[in-house]
């Protein structure tokens, strides 16, 4: 601790915790309060104590929501942040077209979700999506791609080719700031190729694989864009956000749509909590 | 890639880099024509947007262009984007990079729990805070105003961009920061002159991220900045979206006016962050 | 400490010499609409009345049919009247993000002078919260503007307490929109009546054509119709006021009945009404249940082969097969704050009237094909199907205003969910319209 480190500490931290307390804390108390609250619109407000909790534990499409939205988690996680960490690691061994791949990896982030659900839209349709009229013109009879049964898994498509990009930005990122001597290193021991990838890399960048499963998690809690656009919600394929959105801003029922949110929240930190627990492991400084 | 049939000095190609590169180039393509496929569709009439999208324009019509000109003010629209995208992240990475600055240098009570708080904070999904942040942001007077969406924005990444900022800070070495301090530094330059250079390249991927972010953000421009004069051009795509019906032609230029621009500015930025990259590598 | 403490004070003078700098990037401030800070305005000649801001937030934007329409209407107001300037605020209604903001806005001291907005349920909230005004006693005090109007829009447009806060432009009509080429290509009979219609949807599925183009999830139009044909206008008007209708819980039935004939699109339960409207617009579908607004957007062979039925009535209930869901259900509201503030009111009236007037309304009418709210009015160059549409609403026993606009919006998209497990045989009608009776009640 230096002289006058306080002074600093307060200083520096002061504008981002005015911002975060003003435009993120507070509104999400002002949230809570509101679940309390039968809600008319935006203008009367009943207090119902915890008539919305209680409404909410007998939700059975609640619970649809969460049981998809663990699915779609299950898919991001495995394989986005799986695909983002194999992306990242055949570039970081490859000699040539580095910087190729690191830009055009990168193009799907660029397009916002909006847009990407409706490229898949055209994908998926059942009179004249692509992918019907590839098969037609094979012969074979259309697929409704987006059935009961396929639905959710058709959305996770564009959700995880969406934001591989981005992990596979970090994890290259990551894996650039590994001081060259520890592959030297492990060059003159003998460790190389894919011994040296789980031996040296994975280990050495863990802490921002934890980082990143933990945006995965989170990120899918506000998927939203890809299910409003491409399903609508329906044929199973209702997730937390979609749901929220639809009770608070369509149902305009803010009370009930502020519990849900709240319910998101708890759910998604007691998800963080298992990662990390899951994860758990010495962080390797350099 | 380097040819296996290179005659007398033969280089040695690994099949594992082969699978590599296909595997990476696989990807590529996926991405590559993603793109192709909205510009090319953005020069086609909506009825042939839906039953040959996979036609190549050869006689591009450019209706969509003069119809999404006509109608709504894309160069305002620009400005107003790169306005508004551009504070949040300048708000964001000087807020940001002096948070993260104590967050991971500096040793003092509270700092594990203003870490879990803003871990905590990543799970705060915009709709849980929307209309209590839209009635600040009225009361205030700031409704369709650039400040209207660029507080909301700031806010909304800055958890992001400290951790992000922090987990790089905290690889840098001490010594580097003692010494500095000992030539006779204080806090503010050795933030300015020793921590920033070398995080640069988080500086950076975090500056991409949130522009992005911010410019992509559909649902806060509506609600924040839904006028005319002050609309992102992210709103353009809402707006094209009309209740008489869809218009895929036009959504496919609006996709790509609005995806354009960004990636022009993104592959310029991104050569900066290559370089910083590379001068991150080099660190100590 | 004293020098910590101006740290920290030149630090926020800093930052807000910065958020100073970019609020006036961001242009003016829009106060409450209230306060004026335009530079025209001190440019303005002495003589000329005192200057005055109006902001109008209507759905004319973005694609709309009537934005130039109403663009014009407004530009003629500020040509004739250049001390008055009018901010011409828009959104699209398709999304409910519209509701969302009209909702916000008013509520929280930014509500527009001028708002062109749903009536009905919509409007409930607005109303009861005293932020529009009624305006029968301005009616009444300008008899031309007044007689100007067809007495059933008026009509239409009262609130249930009986006053009028919303002033109509144009109306509407739904009905069911039958592509006759296709009919007439494949032999089948008009569905005229339920029998015809079910044989219709079996000719035309066996024909590997889309017999009737809707949505499950934004089913709005499908629950208008079947249940106004199952429960007539008497039991549609009731809503969920005194228990579930068992007629209701027919309408709901019939639905399930035709969906096991093969009625909707295979894909019905994910696509949006913009990709039904898509499939009959393309000729892949031989009906749809559609508004008046979406005959604009047809491709012009589909349009000029389209005549507008009404929903044959559904055996075993009380429709009489000539019941049709239309009127007035937008309209525009005058701000309380507006009417109390004595510098705006009359130009706020003054615009009123000039957007309501006869000739406004029939530029907009003629321009998004509905139907004019004005006495006598006839718009011009309208597609034979709209017309088939007026003459259908002419006949018709009775002309009702859709479901949504008496339930809450929850209650509504309750029975908007439950179409899915309704027509798959997961719920019955009666599981379904008990579960939106329990949301009606607890939001009461």
């Amino acid at each position: 601790m230096m002289k006058g480190d306080r002074k600093y500490i307060v200083l520096f931290l002061l504008p981002a915790a005015a911002f975060l307390s003003i435009f993120l804390y507070y509104p999400f108390f002002k949230s809570m309060y509101l679940s309390f609250f039968r809600t008319k619109g935006f203008t009367t407000k009943t207090w119902v104590g915890f008539e919305n909790y209680v409404r909410m534990f007998s939700d059975d499409l609640l619970g649809a929501a969460t049981l998809n939205t663990l699915e779609l988690m299950a898919y991001v996680i495995i394989f986005q942040v799986g695909i983002a960490l194999m992306l990242a690691i055949f570039v970081d061994n490859i000699t040539w077209g580095k910087g190729f791949f690191r830009m055009v990896f990168f193009f799907p982030v660029v397009i916002s979700g909006t847009a990407i659900a409706l490229l898949f839209v055209l994908f998926y349709n059942f009179q004249f999506g692509l992918l019907n009229t590839l098969l037609q013109n094979m012969g074979f009879d259309k697929v409704n791609w987006l059935s009961e049964n396929m639905a959710l898994k058709a959305v996770a498509i564009p959700t995880v080719w969406h934001y591989v990009g981005f992990y596979f930005v970090l994890f290259l990122t990551a894996m650039s700031k590994i001081p060259s001597d520890f592959y030297e290193a492990a060059k003159l021991e003998g460790i190389t190729g894919i011994k040296k990838t789980f031996l040296l890399t994975i280990p050495l960048i863990m802490s921002d694989i934890k980082v990143v499963i933990t945006l995965a998690i989170t990120g899918t809690l506000k998927v939203f864009e890809f299910i409003f656009v491409l399903t609508r919600g329906q044929n199973d394929t209702e997730v937390l956000g979609t749901y929220m959105y639809k009770k608070a801003l369509v149902d305009q029922n803010f009370g009930y749509g502020s519990t849900i949110a709240i319910y998101i929240v708890v759910f998604g930190v007691l998800l963080s909590l298992l990662a990390n627990r899951l994860l758990k492991r010495d962080e390797i400084s350099y | 890639m380097q040819s296996v049939q290179s005659g007398k000095k033969p280089i040695r190609i690994k099949p594992g880099t082969v699978f590599m590169y296909v595997v990476l180039c696989g990807w590529a393509l996926t991405t590559i024509y993603a793109m192709f496929w909205i510009v090319n569709n953005s020069f086609k009439l909506s009825r042939d947007v839906m039953n040959q999208s996979f036609a190549i324009a050869f006689e591009p019509v450019m209706d969509n262009y003069t119809n999404a000109f006509d109608r709504i003010n894309i160069g305002k629209s620009y400005l107003n984007s790169l306005i508004m995208s551009g504070s949040t992240v300048l708000l964001v990475l000087l807020f940001g990079g002096l948070a993260a600055y104590v967050l991971s240098r500096f040793q003092f009570r509270g700092r594990r729990a203003l870490f879990s708080i803003l871990y905590a904070s990543l799970l705060i999904p915009a709709f849980a805070t929307v209309v209590p942040v839209y009635e600040l942001v009225i009361k205030w007077g700031l409704v369709n105003t650039y400040l209207g969406l660029i507080f909301p924005q700031t806010a909304g990444n800055l958890t992001f961009a400290i951790l992000v900022l922090a987990g790089y800070m905290a690889t840098i070495p001490k010594e580097l920061e003692e010494a500095s301090f000992i030539d006779g530094c204080n806090r503010w330059t050795l933030f300015t002159k020793i921590l920033f250079p070398i995080s640069r390249p988080a500086f950076a991927s975090a500056a991409i991220f949130v522009f992005l972010w911010s410019y992509n953000d559909l649902f806060s421009a509506l609600i924040f900045v839904n006028k005319e004069a002050v609309r992102p051009i992210v709103a353009l795509l809402s707006e094209i979206s009309s209740q008489y019906g869809t218009d895929f032609g036009l959504m496919a230029t609006a996709v790509s006016l609005t995806v354009v621009p960004v990636l022009i500015i993104y592959l310029f930025i991104q050569r900066f962050i290559e370089k910083g990259l590379t001068e991150g590598a080099v660190k100590g | 400490m004293k020098k910590t403490s101006l740290t920290i004070v030149s630090l926020i003078l800093m930052m807000s010499m910065l958020l100073a700098a970019c609020g006036n990037n961001g242009g003016s401030n829009n106060t409450n609409g209230g306060a004026s800070s335009t530079p025209s305005e001190t440019t303005e000649p002495s003589k000329a009345p005192e200057a005055v801001n109006l902001r109008v937030f209507s759905t004319f934007g973005g694609t709309d049919a009537a934005r130039e329409a109403f663009q014009k209407a407004i530009d003629d107001f500020t040509a004739a009247n250049p001390h008055i300037k009018v901010e011409n605020d828009v959104m699209s209604a398709n999304d409910d993000g519209f509701r969302t903001k009209v909702n916000t806005d008013m509520t929280s001291g930014n509500e527009p002078d001028l708002l062109f907005y749903f009536v009905g349920a919509d409007a409930a909230e607005i109303i009861n919260s005293g932020k529009v005004v009624a305006l029968d006693e301005e009616l009444a005090a300008d008899a031309e503007w007044k007689n100007g109007f067809a007495p059933a829009a008026l009509d239409f447009t009262k609130h249930t307490d009986g006053k009028t806060y919303a002033i109509p432009l144009t109306g509407f009509f739904e009905g069911l929109m039958v592509n006759k080429k296709i009919f007439a290509d494949n032999g089948i009979e008009l569905p005229t009546d339920w029998d015809k219609f079910k044989a219709a949807v079996s000719a035309l599925k066996a024909k590997g054509i889309i017999p009737l183009s809707g949505p499950f999830d934004q089913s709005h139009y499908l629950i208008e119709h079947f249940v106004l044909a199952a429960a007539g206008a008497e039991g549609q008007a009731k809503a969920l006021k005194d228990g579930v209708d068992p007629n209701w819980e027919k309408g709901l039935a019939a639905m399930k009945e035709v969906y096991d004939l093969g009625a909707f699109p295979e894909d019905a339960a994910t696509i949006d009404l913009g990709m039904a409207a898509n499939y009959y617009s393309q000729g892949l579908a031989g009906m749809i249940l559609e508004g008046s607004w979406a005959i604009g957007g047809f491709s012009d062979d589909v349009k000029a082969n389209t005549t507008v039925l009404p929903f044959p009535a559904i055996p075993g209930g009380a429709g009489t097969g000539k019941d049709v869901v239309g009127g007035f259900g937008t309209g525009f509201y005058m701000s309380k704050a507006a009417y109390d503030d004595a510098a705006k009111k009359d130009a706020t009236l003054a615009l009123l009237k000039h957007l309501t007037s006869p000739e406004s309304i029939k530029s907009i009418a003629t321009a998004n094909g509905g139907t004019p709210a004005a006495a006598g009015v006839q718009p011009e160059g309208l597609p034979q199907a709209v017309l088939d549409g007026f003459a259908m609403v002419s006949e018709a026993t009775s002309v009702n205003s859709p479901i949504d606009s008496k339930v809450t919006p929850e209650t509504f998209n309750t029975i908007r969910a439950n179409i899915q497990p309704v027509v798959t045989g997961k719920k019955t009608p009666a599981e379904a319209l008990e579960e939106a009776k329990a949301i009606e009640t607890a939001a009461k």
